[in-house]
């Protein structure tokens, strides 16, 4: 049985393997980089380290959330420093056999499926486990989809 | 050499080789059990040997050096594949490693290491060798070193049934001399502790170890820089929360908190000191190499070289001593090669044989400088100009129009170099624009000064440390961004009112009129796609310098400065070419670095640059030969415009008349706690008078024949910086020739001629 811990995007279910997972924190006000990708929200102090914040709604290429929507920092560390992953909500820590995994169904957009390391039929639904390497290689020359390409897709 | 020095220099010895040795132990010990490619472990423990003989050599260590060469000469047959991988060989091969150990601790606790006995060893290396060429063995009887390699044989780390420890003692005795006998059974015991390989060698009592001092390898660990890094991050963390609860505190004024409040600001600023100093380490770590170094090539070359150190414990940040080590070693290596001359060319230059050279560390205002200083041959601006052309990197008109000072900026070019002939020390092109580049990289400057046979002298400026550097905070479209105060030249502010600090527009790009000059402007808002509209009126201008590109940054504001700790980018964000780092600030909020060279390089500005100052040379007259760019001083006396070079001239003082004194003969007035000897140049010019003697008299300060002198003109009108043609009619006396500055006919001064005329005595 593995752990993950699970979080919520625009009302979907998605979840990190707990190993991966340093902490979580509650949104801190960010130091905005100018000319940096659109997901890329900012930078926060963690206790003296500098933590790179991704917006996760953008790198899934969903709807931005209303400015007045709380969030959550899931602090990861990467092989190039420290990543927070701005997500929505917490959800429940759930232990799953990593064996039971299914093929993502057709529902799923292109974008997740990129980062997709493997998805659960949940109870409530379906739960997609993303893989936190391949969210992290984000294709440099091609500019990340902009807010308004975004609410088209949506 | 001072004893401090020589206690710091065998320290890192002993360090340096008991490591070393270790690591040479372990080679052995994979080459015996042929663990992977043999020729690695050989170039390795090659490698080890010869660094313990170079550093010990280097220190005079004679005996040290003398058992690493019989080691080395064995490791290079072996090597070289001329005799076969075999126990003996290596069983000499690590006697010889625990001789060299217990030789090392010998200097660690002060005793000579020739205490050590080794006739016997070097005989066995030696045997080793000689049997292995199937040559005859030297001076003792082939018995006796049988019995010594048989012993041997029986310490094999690998044997599986060790033989009785009794054989070994005796038979290395045998051949000991004889009036060492304590030593030997020290020998004979601590060699059959190698039976137990798990036992640190360097850990059992050497001998003339009674003094129970602490050894260098058990005083000093070894922790990784991350580690310490980790702990500067908390650091830091800590220097926050302390300001705020000294915020806290200060507003509540409870004096039964006051007291420990204020113990733990101080235990955490030493905190924060000592934890600094823990990344620091002397500009000797570097030093320590080149008088070997020197030695060698002077004997090389055939020159005849004394090195001077000064300032070694001047300290430095770990990081940037390692930058700096490979630009150090290539300037000193420059030095002798090209910069001091041969013994019989010294001689015939009127110079001492012998050439100096001067290493000089110091602290200068935030920053370390460094200086290579030699009396050699200099470096003549003519030559390398006309090698500059020759390679294509400047055209004939740009040499013209270069300062002296620019062309020996020329070496640091790409491609550059002036031996005639190339050496395998230097000459091949590489290496002054590396310096650079490399002491650029962590935010230093090279300045070289020469002059034509009196010597070069380089001079480094670095920072401390990468780690905390001075920053200048500027506001721009609601973000903060720190400037690193390396790259920053001065601060203007724009005033609307004003025509000399207002935006003037070239084409489309916006420049700044700076004291004559213009500077091409890079508004940092639209760069970084903040804003679109024009910056404010009264913004700042920062001006910046960076990879050789000058310019001025257009900021809304000025906040502040501040020693900020430089944190690495994450991996995303490098590739954007404009910052150099993050920090964090006083208030906890995080910061970005600018890159000033990503930057100018971005958005531009080297091409900006170009078209900037040709239009600020459109309108002059057209190029003719002979043209030199000066800078001058115009200054009037009587009715004569008089021209002082700008840079031979100190300061500018105003003065009252009646403050001018006689002292014998001549004028002098009190400067600065001394006496000045004045000189009129209208008298130097042909009894020139101003017919109403002003109240207030200019005097122009300067070196005549190295005494700093004053010479009075009436008044100054304006600096110049133009294309001259000095053109000479007669043989005026003070006078250089005659030129055109700003439309208008000046006389130029030479102040040697002036010197003469007042009969300034010529001094050292």
């Amino acid at each position: 049985m593995t752990q993950y811990c699970t979080f919520y995007l625009a009302n979907k279910h998605y979840a990190l393997p707990m190993m991966d997972v340093q902490e979580v924190m509650l949104q801190q006000e960010l130091t905005p980089v100018p000319l940096g990708s659109s997901v890329v929200r900012g930078l926060m102090n963690l206790r003296g380290n500098i933590v790179l914040s991704i917006d996760m709604r953008r790198r899934l290429r969903l709807p931005d959330s209303s400015p007045d929507q709380e969030s959550v920092q899931i602090i990861t560390q990467g092989p190039s420093g420290l990543v927070g992953w701005m997500v929505d909500q917490m959800g429940e820590v759930a232990e799953l056999d990593p064996t039971c995994s299914e093929i993502p169904p057709g529902t799923v957009s292109a974008a997740s499926r990129e980062v997709l390391q493997s998805v659960f039929q949940l109870e409530t639904g379906l739960l997609l486990v993303l893989d936190a390497q391949k969210v992290l290689e984000m294709d440099q020359d091609r500019p990340e989809m902009t807010q308004e390409g975004a609410r088209e897709l949506a | 050499m001072n004893d401090d020095m020589q206690r710091q220099l065998i320290q890192d010895l002993v360090i340096e080789s008991l490591e070393g040795l270790d690591s040479f132990d372990a080679e052995m010990l994979a080459l015996e059990g042929s663990e992977g490619e043999a020729q690695d472990h050989l170039k390795l423990a090659f490698r080890m040997m010869h660094t313990v003989k170079g550093s010990s050599g280097c220190l005079g260590f004679e005996t040290i050096e003398k058992v690493a060469h019989s080691g080395e000469n064995l490791l290079s047959l072996l090597r070289d594949e001329v005799i076969p991988v075999s126990q003996p060989v290596i069983s000499g091969l690590l006697r010889c490693s625990d001789a060299l150990r217990d030789m090392v601790h010998c200097l660690e606790v002060g005793a000579a290491p020739e205490t050590v006995p080794h006739s016997d060893l070097l005989q066995l290396l030696d045997s080793l060798q000689r049997e292995a060429l199937n040559e005859p063995v030297a001076e003792p009887t082939s018995s006796a070193t049988n019995a010594t390699i048989q012993a041997q044989t029986g310490w094999g780390l690998f044997e599986e049934d060790p033989l009785p420890s009794a054989p070994p003692a005796p038979a290395a005795s045998e051949s000991l001399p004889e009036e060492l006998p304590a030593e030997v059974q020290n020998l004979a015991s601590s060699d059959n502790t190698n039976e137990n390989p798990g036992e640190d060698i360097a850990g059992k009592p050497g001998p003339n170890n009674a003094t129970g001092a602490p050894r260098a390898s058990e005083s000093a660990i070894r922790v990784e820089v991350a580690q310490i890094d980790r702990l500067m991050n908390l650091v830091g963390e800590l220097v926050l929360a302390r300001n705020r609860i000294l915020q806290l505190t200060g507003a509540m004024s409870d004096p039964a908190l006051n007291g420990p409040v204020q113990r733990v600001n101080l235990i955490t600023t030493e905190l924060q000191a000592s934890v600094m100093k823990t990344r620091m380490q002397t500009v000797q770590t570097v030093w320590s190499k080149f008088p070997r170094l020197v030695r060698d090539l002077s004997y090389d070359l055939g020159k005849k070289v004394v090195l001077t150190m000064e300032g070694q414990d001047t300290e430095l940040d770990r990081t940037v001593i390692e930058a700096i080590r490979d630009p150090l070693t290539h300037i000193v290596r420059n030095s002798i090669d090209h910069g001091l001359e041969l013994p019989a060319a010294r001689l015939a230059a009127n110079k001492n044989e012998t050439g100096q050279l001067r290493l000089t560390a110091f602290h200068e205002g935030g920053q370390v400088v460094l200086e290579i200083a030699d009396d050699g041959r200099g470096i003549d601006p003519a030559r390398v100009s006309k090698k500059a052309i020759e390679r294509g990197l400047i055209s004939a008109d740009d040499a013209a129009r270069l300062s002296e000072r620019e062309i020996l900026n020329l070496i640091f070019q790409a491609g550059f170099s002036t031996a005639e002939k190339v050496t395998n020390l230097s000459g091949r092109g590489v290496g002054m624009d590396v310096v650079r580049s490399n002491v650029e990289k962590i935010g230093g400057t090279v300045e070289i000064n020469s002059s034509v046979g009196e010597g070069t002298t380089i001079q480094i400026r670095i920072p401390l440390t990468l780690a905390i550097i001075p920053a200048l905070l500027v506001g721009c479209g609601g973000n903060r961004f720190a400037i690193p105060q390396a790259s920053l030249l001065e601060l203007v502010r724009l005033d609307p009112s004003s025509t000399t600090r207002s935006i003037e527009w070239v084409d489309a790009a916006p420049v700044l009129r700076l004291r004559g000059k213009l500077l091409a402007l890079l508004d940092l808002g639209q760069a970084l796609g903040l804003r679109s509209q024009p910056p404010a009126e009264d913004a700042f201008v920062v001006v910046v310098e960076a990879g050789g590109r000058k310019f001025g940054l257009l900021v809304d504001s000025v906040l502040d400065t501040e020693e900020i700790v430089v944190k690495p980018l994450h991996r995303l964000l490098k590739n954007l070419g404009v910052y150099a780092g993050a920090t964090i600030l006083g208030d906890g909020q995080v910061a970005l670095i600018l890159d000033i060279a990503g930057l100018a390089k971005r958005n531009g500005m080297s091409a900006t640059r170009k078209l900037v100052e040709a239009e600020s040379t459109q309108g002059q007259s057209a190029v003719d030969d002979g043209a030199r760019s000066l800078r001058l001083l115009m200054t009037r006396v009587a009715q004569n415009r008089v021209a002082f070079p700008l840079e031979e001239v100190t300061r500018i003082e105003e003065i009252p008349a009646n403050s001018v004194e006689r002292s014998g003969p001549r004028e002098v007035l009190q400067y600065r706690g001394r006496i000045m000897p004045l000189v009129r140049i209208g008298d130097c010019l042909g009894e020139l008078r101003s017919p109403h003697p002003p109240d207030l008299i200019h005097v122009v300060v300067c070196q005549l024949r190295g005494t700093q002198a004053g010479l009075i003109i009436d008044q100054i009108e304006d600096i110049f910086e133009e294309k001259v043609k000095i053109e000479r009619f007669g043989n005026e006396r003070c006078v250089a020739g005659s030129l055109v500055a700003g439309g208008k006919i000046a006389d130029l001064l030479d102040l040697e001629r002036i010197a003469e005329f007042a009969g300034f005595e010529r001094r050292p």
